[in-house]
């Protein structure tokens, strides 16, 4: 996977591309380490240009969702597309992140 | 490459199969590439491991073998390669193929990282949880035993069914793990979503195997 981020007002945007897999634990390390957290701030995952995610890609959103939560912020899912959609589905976690269309 | 397998103990019945070297190092192209190639069997050489032809004659009978390292398996994406590769030898709705290839990355995941690499689960993970999980993977992989575990992919098909074989060298899991609805917010869905996107699922003895059977007409699609 690739992602750059962006900060917009309170909100802390990660765009992300190509397929996001257990693969990418290493990235998602790096990722995190750069996210701006707090109590009054969002944490925006665009998924937009995602084109493939697995349960361990889920995994890592929910531990992003979890340090979000220590510091009383946000997370939220954008424009989660095909494949994601059906995978958070199958999953039954659609209804564990909030979720941007 | 022509690899002579014996069939039974006796050494009796030895057959000819035709094998594809994958290049190494493999990339995503390149795997993709190699698989559709229309060979059977495409398998990695990796050094020091001159065995593979057993492994191929366990799935004599399959329409696409596909045998890689630990490390190729997590650095590349195998998954894709092989439903790119089913694409041009089935006919297959895309949705359907779309679920075919997620259980399959499922179950390379788990013959990965609890096969072959002997991951625990990660459980109500947080970020020391993650740094942990990056720590021991990357230690893993170094570790050439373990880095040098073979992933198997097996796919055989009818004209409305098809079985895919994902086989690793590791210990083995908890066969409980395999039948247990896992909740949603721990680790193991893997295994909860393999038995969701496949009509049947079947585990080999030493839970080194699984097999998912998948139907083309619409049944594949989550229960």
């Amino acid at each position: 996977m690739e992602y750059k981020t962006v900060t917009n007002g309170n909100a802390f945007e990660i765009h992300i591309r190509g397929r996001f897999t257990f693969s990418d634990y290493p990235v998602f390390r790096e990722l995190l380490k750069t996210v701006e957290m707090g109590a009054d701030k969002s944490l925006v995952f665009d998924l937009n240009e995602v084109t493939f995610v697995d349960s361990s890609a889920l995994g890592m959103l929910l531990i992003a969702q979890e340090e979000a939560k220590k510091t009383g912020g946000l997370i939220v899912l954008r424009k989660p597309q095909g494949q994601v959609r059906r995978t958070l589905e199958v999953a039954s976690m659609d209804s564990l992140f909030k979720i941007e269309t | 490459v022509v690899v002579h397998a014996a069939d039974n103990r006796d050494g009796q019945n030895e057959v000819q199969r035709s094998v594809k070297l994958l290049r190494v190092p493999a990339d995503d192209d390149s795997l993709a590439e190699d698989l559709c190639a229309n060979e059977v069997f495409a398998v990695e050489p990796i050094e020091g491991d001159s065995g593979y032809e057993a492994l191929l004659a366990q799935f004599e009978h399959a329409k696409l073998v596909v045998s890689v390292s630990t490390e190729t398996a997590f650095r590349c994406s195998l998954s894709r390669a092989i439903a790119v590769a089913l694409a041009t030898r089935l006919k297959c709705a895309e949705n359907a193929l779309s679920d075919i290839e997620l259980a399959t990355q499922e179950a390379i995941g788990n013959a990965v990282l609890h096969g072959n690499l002997a991951l625990p689960t990660l459980r109500a993970a947080d970020q020391e949880d993650l740094e942990r999980r990056v720590r021991e993977i990357e230690i893993r992989l170094k570790n050439t035993t373990l880095a040098r575990r073979r992933v198997t992919v097996a796919c055989d098909w009818t004209e409305s069914t098809l079985r895919v074989y994902v086989c690793d060298q590791g210990d083995g899991f908890q066969e409980s793990l395999a039948s247990s609805e896992s909740p949603p917010t721990g680790g193991g869905r893997g295994l909860v979503m393999i038995r969701r996107l496949a009509t049947d699922v079947v585990y080999d003895r030493s839970c080194r195997c699984v097999k998912m059977t998948f139907a083309f007409d619409g049944s594949s699609e989550a229960r």
